[in-house]
């Protein structure tokens, strides 16, 4: 016998866009990054795909500032911004390699609009809870910010879920998105251990591929932590947006998961 | 709403694999019949697991004891290199392939020697895939790279219409040269992460280029088709990526006498 398919479903089925779905992709990016050969990467560009795919929102950190100078592309972020409030939003993305700079960058991100911060330790080659993040972090908790990660899973590396750990222990008030953080089950599992107890930590599905991943994540963690997450611009929103719509959640707990949960995160940081 | 799309997918796998995430994770027909229902996929080429890790042969009885009765479930069989029999005897009379109702052939893409392995034992089965111009699919999901890969093969067997399988979207680059180089050269939707994919690679190498494939149970089938649904395209380009490109390239399997 086959499960009735619901609203969400039925509207994907059928080719979308998701009409009446509230969807804000809570990781995305936009801007050039040499070996990513992004297409539609500016603003414009990023805005029509959005619209093509019925995406409300994008939160996006810049490629140039992922990539190459930090400080250039937080202005592009800026500018793209500035241009298309309603539809990007942006975190500021922050090179600890640059120490002197750190404070500075901080607080012109912030007056410029980006509400968010990101950081990224593998491609700055500095461990998540490394002292150099430590300005970003205590900013994220007096400002009340919204600090998205990039979460390598597991234990170990730069950006494994225990130097993770140790950052939100260290800094209990701030509110963290784990990017790609729950691949599978033991990495759902992992993410009860380290963060079940933390309602200020989310989780982002832009890898939780395999079939059940969602749903397992739902019952251990609670649909209310978890985020519709593309990784776009350097994966495909497309993709992830047919994970989540196909999976085998009823049609609130998708509404929930595509949009709702980040548009009432959002509400909540600065 | 517009018609369902005529999905046909190109990887689908059942049976006990080595490591199947989550645990416990075991697909046999009865659960991918169910899932295409659920998603309305209206056909599948299926592989198994002992095929594909283990002997070639062996998995394609169980395949076959599996399908029996399934019409919109055909078998992909996984090909070895014609070694000597002493270790398994290799896929090399297409008579073989055509009485399985094969739909397409695959071989690992490291095993196939970066593209060598033509000069390395498989020539003889390529010589009965290209004389049913069965399609084969180079997979890249778990070992190979495709920067490196000697795509030049298809031009040595032009017969065959190959289809890199598992490509996640670097070096974007060398795969639209190749698929422009090479007009017996496919992309499958396998792990294909590239932003903005469908309508990119339409105007970059043409839709007729691109083939569905979704890597289930290893993968949800949700990943892969939405890719295609969500794709910012005209609808017919859609129901050729879903699935009448690869439909169009079954057509064309049979012997030489019969092949228009």
């Amino acid at each position: 016998m086959t499960t009735p398919r619901d609203a969400i479903l039925q509207a994907f089925l059928a080719g979308g866009p998701l009409a009446g779905v509230d969807v804000v992709d809570c990781h995305s990016h936009m801007g050039p990054a040499l070996y990513q050969h992004v297409a539609e990467h500016d603003a414009d560009g990023l805005v029509s795909v959005l619209d093509g795919l019925g995406v409300a929102m994008a939160c996006v950190s810049h490629g140039v500032a992922m990539v190459s100078d930090w400080q250039l592309g937080n202005t592009l972020q800026i500018d793209a911004c500035r241009r298309y409030p309603d539809r990007i939003f942006g975190y500021a993305f922050f090179n600890p390699r640059y120490p002197d700079a750190m404070a500075a960058e901080l607080t012109r991100c912030a007056a410029d609009g980006l509400r968010g911060l990101k950081a990224h330790p593998d491609f700055h080659n500095t461990p998540a809870d490394s002292p150099l993040y430590d300005p970003l972090y205590a900013r994220a908790e007096a400002e009340n910010r919204l600090v998205l990660c990039h979460y390598g899973g597991s234990i170990g590396g730069r950006a494994g879920a225990d130097h993770w750990h140790k950052v939100v222990q260290r800094f209990p008030r701030a509110t963290y998105i784990m990017a790609h953080s729950l691949p599978g089950r033991p990495a759902v599992d992992l993410a009860v251990e380290l963060f079940g107890q933390r309602d200020n930590v989310y989780f982002c599905l832009a890898n939780a591929f395999g079939p059940g991943v969602i749903e397992y994540a739902a019952q251990r963690l609670g649909v209310g932590r978890l985020l519709y997450g593309s990784d776009g611009g350097w994966g495909s929103m497309a993709r992830r947006l047919g994970l989540v719509c196909a999976c085998s959640l009823g049609e609130a707990d998708k509404r929930r998961i595509l949009g709702q949960n980040m548009r009432d995160l959002l509400a909540t940081v600065a | 709403m517009g018609e369902p799309l005529p999905f046909y997918d190109t990887c689908v796998r059942i049976g006990h694999s080595r490591a199947p995430d989550p645990p416990g994770n075991v697909a046999g027909v009865a659960e991918l019949r169910a899932e295409m229902a659920r998603l309305g996929i209206a056909a599948s080429a299926v592989e198994h697991a002992v095929a594909r890790e283990a002997s070639p042969r062996l998995g394609h009885e169980l395949l076959a004891e599996a399908l029996a009765d399934e019409p919109s479930l055909r078998p992909a069989w996984h090909f070895m290199p014609a070694l000597s029999d002493r270790i398994e005897r290799a896929y090399t009379d297409p008579a073989e392939l055509l009485e399985a109702d094969v739909a397409l052939g695959r071989v690992d893409a490291q095993d196939f020697l970066a593209g060598g392995g033509d000069r390395a034992c498989f020539a003889p089965v390529l010589e009965a895939c290209s004389a049913i111009r069965l399609p084969v699919f180079l997979d890249f999901r778990s070992q190979g790279n495709v920067g490196s890969f000697d795509f030049d093969l298809c031009r040595r067997w032009p017969n065959v219409p190959f289809v890199i399988e598992g490509f996640g979207g670097y070096p974007l680059h060398r795969v639209v040269w190749c698929l422009r180089e090479y007009p017996n050269l496919y992309l499958s939707t396998v792990r294909l992460a590239v932003f903005h994919a469908v309508p990119l690679l339409c105007d970059l190498v043409g839709p007729e280029k691109l083939i569905y494939g979704s890597n289930w149970p290893a993968e949800t089938m949700g990943l892969s088709m939405g890719v295609v649904l969500l794709a910012d395209v005209d609808p017919a380009i859609r129901r050729l990526v879903a699935g009448d490109n690869f439909r169009r390239l079954l057509g064309r399997v049979g012997p030489e006498e019969a092949q228009p």
